[in-house]
């Protein structure tokens, strides 16, 4: 196989990867621009949250972890989700959250009389594509003293994030190939790409030189 | 009339893989900045700051000032500029003043009692701009500077344009006879892959 063969299965398969990856992730890029853009403007999240609470005998064991033992009352309570365990502020009572993007129970168990009171909490549709765009299950905001993932769908979710990241960044890698190659036109191509480099070398760069 | 209809979809086709480039390549720095921070939100990474310490400075306080007031003629006096986190709350003489733009936050110490400011300048390098950028504005981070407004307002445009690229994309797929039956199956991949995860996350 010479040069010219090499350099053509090279751009044959540029081309592919760019239609399928972008047809692949079709759904995926819609969710997170539409949910990056209600993000950006928080004033469209509005409506009131739905509060359920629930108080529900419980048992758990002695000596556990406290990672160990919210796994143990969210299996005991029949709960799914991804446990948020922040550091504990009363000593009388053992607090956690489980998520998932759309709903959240928030779980409080007095460990006197060991009766958990079930927050569910029910949020609006708007504030499920916010959940969906940042379920990683390592928020640094959740402040987690112990930060992991332990629901097997917060694993999943994280791993789709991670595949629609490097799947944009082939998409972009492989149209800067194309872009630049074609020929007619070829001062707008140039010329679009450094409108958007530069202003984006302003944000990134230029404001903290300027500081 | 047939060869009109073919002349105007053949400019529609034309127009569509013009306008397709140019905002492709237009956005793709923004495209990489989301995608390569993203990388890094979703596994919790966060570069170190490297802290500076820019010295003491005398300032001129209004007796009594306290709330915005104060925050407001600490940063006019020391000629900063970024987004201001800090209500001029008073504790023990002392109120902490953070600007931030991408990449550094200016910490400021003021002394009421001594008339002074200290400033610290929290370098937190590419890694923290680019967090900094994909982060703001966002819930509970409403902008009161410009600049990051303007950012606002750009990041709003890249969704536009992401959402036009890709119904432009597949508009040009659609006419690529050659790709027809794999594009299908990777489209229809995607399609089940994202129904069916979401499904697993709502109600498993």
């Amino acid at each position: 196989m010479n040069q010219h063969e090499i350099k053509k299965g090279f751009e044959t398969w540029n081309r592919k990867i760019h239609i399928y990856l972008g047809l692949f992730m079709l759904l995926f890029i819609w969710l997170f621009s539409v949910s990056g853009l209600f993000m950006n403007n928080p004033k469209w999240f509005h409506g009131n949250v739905e509060r359920t609470p629930t108080d529900i005998p419980v048992t758990y064991s002695e000596g556990l972890d406290e990672v160990a033992r919210a796994k143990e009352l969210r299996d005991q309570l029949g709960l799914e989700g991804e446990i948020i365990l922040r550091a504990q502020r009363n000593t009388e009572k053992f607090f956690f959250m489980v998520m998932r993007p759309n709903k959240r129970f928030g779980v409080s168990v007095d460990l006197a009389t060991k009766v958990a009171t079930v927050n569910h909490v029910k949020p609006q549709p708007v504030g499920i594509l916010g959940d969906l765009h940042t379920f990683s299950g390592v928020r640094a905001i959740w402040n987690e003293p112990v930060q992991e993932r332990d629901w097997i769908m917060t694993r999943i979710w994280s791993f789709s994030i991670d595949v629609v990241s490097i799947g944009l960044i082939l998409i972009v890698l492989s149209s800067l190939y194309m872009g630049l190659k074609i020929k007619e036109n070829r001062p707008w191509a140039v010329a679009s790409l450094a409108f958007g480099v530069l202003t984006c070398s302003f944000f990134v760069w230029g404001l903290s030189m300027m500081a | 009339m047939r060869m009109k209809l073919f002349s105007n979809s053949k400019r529609l086709y034309q127009w569509t893989r013009k306008l397709h480039l140019y905002t492709g390549l237009f956005i793709s720095p923004f495209l990489l900045l989301y995608a390569i921070s993203t990388l890094y939100l979703n596994h919790s990474v966060r570069g170190t700051p490297v802290d500076e310490a820019q010295g003491t400075v005398p300032i001129e306080l209004a007796p009594g000032v306290e709330g915005m007031e104060l925050v407001n003629q600490v940063v006019e006096q020391l000629d900063l500029s970024g987004e201001i986190a800090g209500r001029g709350q008073i504790r023990n003489n002392q109120t902490i003043i953070r600007v931030a733009r991408p990449g550094i936050v200016k910490v400021v110490t003021v002394n009421l009692a001594d008339q002074e400011a200290t400033v610290l300048q929290r370098s937190t390098g590419l890694l923290g701009a680019i967090n900094y950028l994909h982060f703001n504005p966002g819930l509970h981070r409403v902008p009161k500077w410009g600049i990051t407004k303007l950012w606002g307002w750009l990041a709003d445009t890249t969704v536009y344009l992401t959402l036009f690229l890709t119904v432009s994309g597949v508009y040009l797929w659609v006419l690529l006879k050659a790709e027809r039956n794999t594009g299908l199956i990777m489209l229809g991949g995607g399609v089940v892959s994202f129904i069916s995860i979401l499904a697993a996350l709502f109600f498993i």
